[in-house]
């Protein structure tokens, strides 16, 4: 099963951008029309194996394995679903951490924090995300933190 | 002659005297009484009071309107006869109307003179606005409403409390802010483009209406002679185009896709639409008429719960904001992942009602599970839940959404200006006779009657929030939620549980009828807590008295390695109690359930207060059915059941928390359970076809594996 190939729609990967569906996309609750509908057939390869690296990101035309993450780089989720890496950091600290003082500490800069020190920070160099959050979860002043990424979960109702 | 004529007089002076009234006991009347002309200002909707003049110098006297026929634009009321007071109401925009009033004393020759009402700055669209007055207008569809079924938003804004002074953030695909009938109430500069940084949030796709047709629900302008009328007209508006999209992104293609998709929805942004920034911090009400409805548990999103914890505690001048959210269009079906998901292909064609019950209930929806989103199911213009409406135990009211517009009223509100943008197009054979460009009311396609869905009845309940802080802005979030579950209308009251057949016997209620919970409140998985009243929440708030107390989050109390069956298929269930310690007077409950199950459909979930109330937070037969696609190739895809899934009831809202918690988990179906999908092609299990009937087995147990519960409120006294 090594370079186990499964064709993955694009028109899937661009979710809620082509209108491939025959309904039309609206504005308001869809009134569903029982229809053939056509799928685009532009393809991308998805050449990842379920143990190379810990994130599925979007390579050329493939889908592959990679440890690193960049801004800017398109990665998917458990079920496929692209979302793209902004390069910066969500991070709750604990109530007795200063934000400004983590910030210094780890070479980032504090865009938005709130009362309960759960904040936006943006590094100050673009080099290894990955490398970066590993070394901030060991940091005892953090709870959790995750890399910020643009998606499109959420549709109008 | 003369001493004949004293002596008439002085016999009826003698009668009159007998009556009582102190001017006969002047031994008079004599003469006639006086009147003269009155004229007073009306608007449409909004309730005159006033006083008609009249007079008599030695006797009592009534007022009275000489033919109650010549009221011809509203409806006029001599509120107290003997002093001439009334109140007049019209739904007119314009008009005068010239009223014939007299004056009588019983005795000598009555007086009459005009009331003249001028009517003017009325709002053209008002009277097809349902859900502000519902008289069974047809809002341009063929069909009617049921007269009366409306949010009862005439009297709040009599009363004086229109919204002003509350900002609204409309966070949607964008707000047109120079619509016509929306800019007087946009604030100058304080909206926020994501995408591009500017204050102008206008969507980029001239087809994008949505968030300009919520705004205009919630603050179009009132009583400016054009268009029709938001629910609180003199509230202020700001907005985000969160859900936008980057015009870049027209054709997108492998080179750009990476900007495409650098589009709007991330946690930064939503930080900024939401509470944590200099545009959105001023906000007391966040409109969300968004969501998504997934077919896999999905567990919270910690972060944007925290910061709308955040934001609702520390909102504008210390009183927290509120966020109002939709619950879902998906009872019949829903769309996840680019695909369509329906509990069977003749739901879709109208010949099946998967048993009663919701596909999308609202509890999937992990954003919909938070106490923080004030969740809202949608009504029609006929007094019933609107057919789309998700629901469940986590919706806290109901708002006004409508149907299609076509067959049966949808909403009437704002759309993108001109006949190039927005949903009404110049079209020769447009949906309505509105939408077209044609119709005398809309040649310039500036309004719309199609607008529907929860996202149409989140911004009507957003409006009436707002009604509510401006009769009294220094009411907090918890506040405004009081006032809502003590006020809101219980709609179809003889409302049927839902009985499942299980095991041969037709008697397992997968949902039930309205209940009164111990606290004495009403509640029901369609309506919550029922349909917002607007006149009955404004009058509630100005005279509000109570005092919540310091908000109070309980932590998780943890029942795990329960490893308890859940039998296939039986009525019985599995049932397992979990004993709080913490007394609060209850204001949301949260569970976290985790159970191993291979057809999530077959569950219905219920929990059991101390005091004995039920709520069905789960319903069977519901939209969970990505086991049946999952790609078995991938571990990533496969669904093991609920891991960690957060689930509401707002059903034990004012009950004290103490006490043995009850969950019920049961198997419904031990038969076949197939559903329908349109779905992706290309997968490996699925290589060709996009449009399949997917058949999930199952004839296992199902196994309990523990679950956790919390609790908002207050303490107990």
């Amino acid at each position: 099963m090594k370079n186990f190939k499964t064709v993955i729609c694009l028109s899937v990967l661009l979710t809620s951008f082509v209108g491939t569906l025959a309904f039309a996309e609206s504005n308001k609750a869809e009134k569903l029309e029982v229809a053939d509908t056509k799928i685009n057939e532009q393809n991308l390869v998805d050449r990842t194996s379920s143990t190379e690296g810990a994130y599925k990101v979007l390579q050329g035309d493939s889908i592959v394995r990679s440890d690193t993450l960049n801004k800017g780089q398109i990665v998917f989720d458990r079920l496929s679903q692209p979302s793209i890496v902004t390069g910066d950091l969500v991070i709750k600290l604990r109530d007795s951490a200063s934000s400004e003082t983590f910030a210094k500490d780890h070479g980032l800069s504090v865009s938005m924090n709130t009362e309960s020190n759960l904040g936006v920070y943006t590094p100050i160099s673009d080099a290894g995300l990955v490398k970066l959050l590993e070394s901030i979860k060991k940091d005892a002043r953090v709870i959790r933190a995750k890399l910020d990424k643009s998606t499109n979960k959420y549709q109008i109702q | 002659m003369y001493k004949k004529t004293i002596l008439s007089i002085c016999i009826t002076t003698a009668i009159l005297a007998g009556c009582g009234s102190d001017k006969n006991d002047s031994n008079k009347n004599i003469l006639s009484p006086t009147s003269s002309d009155v004229t007073v200002s009306a608007r449409q909707s909004v309730t005159v009071t006033g006083t008609l003049t009249g007079n008599d110098k030695d006797s009592d006297i009534t007022f009275s309107i000489v033919d109650p026929d010549s009221v011809k634009l509203g409806k006029l009321v001599i509120t107290d006869a003997a002093k001439g007071t009334f109140t007049y109401t019209t739904s007119a925009s314009e008009g005068v109307e010239v009223i014939n009033f007299k004056v009588s004393d019983g005795v000598n020759k009555d007086s009459i003179s005009e009331l003249t009402i001028n009517i003017d700055g009325g709002d053209p669209l008002y009277t097809q606005q349902w859900h502000l007055n519902n008289t069974a207008q047809n809002s341009f569809s063929l069909g009617r409403g049921l007269a009366g079924n409306d949010l009862n938003v005439e009297g709040a804004i009599s009363s004086g409390a229109t919204g002003k002074g509350i900002i609204v953030a409309v966070v949607d695909n964008g707000v047109e802010i120079s619509h016509e009938d929306l800019q007087n109430n946009v604030i100058a500069g304080g909206s926020y483009n994501l995408i591009t940084g500017t204050n102008n949030p206008t969507p980029f796709a001239n087809s994008a209406a949505h968030g300009t047709e919520v705004a205009g629900i919630i603050a179009a302008e009132g009583w400016n002679g054009i268009g029709g009328r938001g629910v609180a007209p003199d509230a202020s508006l700001v907005g985000f185009n969160f859900l936008d999209q980057d015009p870049l992104c027209a054709q997108p293609t492998l080179d750009n896709f990476s900007t495409c998709l650098a589009g709007v929805q991330t946690f930064s942004n939503f930080a900024k639409s939401h509470g944590k920034s200099a545009f959105s911090d001023t906000a007391r009400v966040f409109n969300q008429s968004y969501g998504y409805s997934p077919t896999l548990p999905f567990t919270a999103d910690t972060d944007e719960d925290e910061l709308m914890l955040d934001v609702v505690n520390h909102g504008p001048d210390g009183n927290g904001s509120l966020f109002v959210k939709a619950a879902g269009n998906g009872f019949q079906y829903f769309k996840f992942q680019n695909a369509y998901w329906a509990p069977s292909i003749a739901v879709i064609r109208g010949e099946d009602n998967n048993h009663g019950l919701p596909f999308h209930n609202a509890n999937m929806s992990p954003d919909n599970t938070n106490v923080f989103n004030l969740v809202v199911s949608a009504t029609n213009a006929a007094g019933q839940l609107s057919s789309y409406s998700s629901i469940g135990s986590n919706v806290f009211v109901a708002g006004a959404g409508g149907e299609y517009g076509v067959e049966a009223p949808a909403m009437v509100t704002t759309d993108r200006m001109t006949c190039t943008k927005g949903s009404a197009t110049t079209n020769d054979r447009p949906s309505t006779g509105f939408m077209g460009g044609a119709h005398p009311l809309n040649e310039q396609c500036n309004y719309s009657s199609t607008m529907n869905g929860t996202s149409a009845a989140t911004p009507s309940v957003a409006g009436v929030i707002a009604l509510i802080l401006s009769a009294n802005p220094d009411l907090n979030w918890r506040d405004v939620r009081e006032i809502l579950a003590k006020t809101s209308t219980k709609i179809n009251p003889e409302l049927s549980p839902i009985m499942l057949d299980v095991a041969g016997k037709a008697d397992f209620e997968a949902m039930g009828a309205w209940i009164d919970n111990a606290a004495g409140y009403h509640f029901n998985n369609l309506y919550g807590f029922g349909r917002v009243d607007a006149t009955a929440a404004v009058n509630l708030a100005r005279a509000y008295k109570v005092n919540l107390g310091v908000y109070v989050i309980s932590d998780w109390t943890q029942k795990d390695k329960l490893d308890k069956a859940i039998p296939d298929g039986n009525p019985s269930g599995v049932t397992d109690s979990n004993t709080v310690l913490d007394n609060l007077v209850i204001e949301g409950v949260q569970i976290e359930l985790n159970i191993d199950h291979k057809r999530l459909p077959d569950l219905a979930i219920e929990l059991i207060s101390p005091s004995g109330t039920h709520s069905m937070v789960m319903t069977p037969y519901n939209g969970f059915t990505y086991q049946g696609v999952a790609d078995q190739t991938k571990p990533d895809e496969i669904v093991t059941g609920y891991v960690d899934t957060p689930m509401l009831s707002n059903a034990f809202y004012g009950e004290e928390s103490a006490g043995d918690w009850t969950l019920k988990v049961t198997d419904v179906n031990n038969g076949q359970y197939s559903f329908w999908t349109q779905y992706r092609a290309g997968t490996a299990q699925n290589p060709t076809a996009n449009k399949k009937v997917v058949e999930i087995p199952n004839d296992a147990n199902g196994l309990l594996k523990g679950w956790s519960i919390r609790f908002h409120g207050h303490a107990a006294s």
